[in-house]
């Protein structure tokens, strides 16, 4: 699943640890999260956004991500 | 700080513990070498039991999720391949009874479809109870 973890991140300019930190989880989920090969958590996702100021459905790309599926 | 994080372990080990030195005193006594096998089998499983009933490392993996992701998806795949691997060496079996017969063939495949039968119940045990409860 896309979403704009990386990029907010780098606005930000935090480390994948320093984000790790923030929400509980390991770096290596962050990494997994960021390369589309893990799908977090519905919480995970939640927190994710908190740290961001932003909603779930515009880090995960929610939209997109459906149109995608639906496609594929 | 919890010494005992596994409880289950800790019981298993114990067992174990105790039953090494019966298993090894009977292999000396009877001087048969299947008790010592038994015996040095059920001293590895004392130690490693009882070190993974006091072993840390698990209060990490709870708190992240994907490595608890990974920990159930491993699980169930070491399962379903050892059921696979189980499956296939009861045939392999069968087949070498059917072309040599010798019984020791015959016997380590029956052996086998009995453990691959209780897989498959466990399976579906662990299954049902999921089911139902999630």
């Amino acid at each position: 699943m896309k979403t704009l973890i990386k990029e907010l991140r780098a606005e930000r300019n935090m480390t994948q640890q320093q984000l790790a930190d923030a929400v509980g989880v390991s770096s290596r989920t962050i990494i997994s999260i960021e390369k589309g090969q893990y799908n977090p958590s519905l919480m995970l996702a939640y927190r994710l956004a908190r740290v961001f100021d932003t909603s779930v459905e515009e880090l995960c790309c929610l939209e997109e991500n459906l149109r995608m599926e639906d496609e594929g | 700080m919890k010494l005992i994080r596994r409880k289950t372990n800790l019981v298993v080990g114990i067992i174990c513990a105790l039953s090494a030195p019966l298993l090894i005193g009977l292999a000396l006594h009877y001087g048969e070498w299947r008790f010592a096998v038994s015996g040095a089998a059920s001293a590895l499983l004392a130690f490693t039991n009882i070190y993974y009933s006091i072993e840390p490392r698990d209060a990490e993996l709870r708190d992240d999720e994907r490595d608890l992701y990974i920990a159930r998806k491993s699980g169930s795949d070491a399962f379903k391949l050892s059921c696979w691997l189980v499956n296939a060496a009861a045939l392999i079996f069968a087949i070498v009874y059917a072309v040599s017969r010798e019984a020791v063939c015959l016997t380590v495949s029956l052996t086998l479809i009995a453990v691959s039968a209780a897989l498959c119940c466990i399976y579906v045990a662990v299954s049902c109870y999921y089911y139902k409860n999630n």
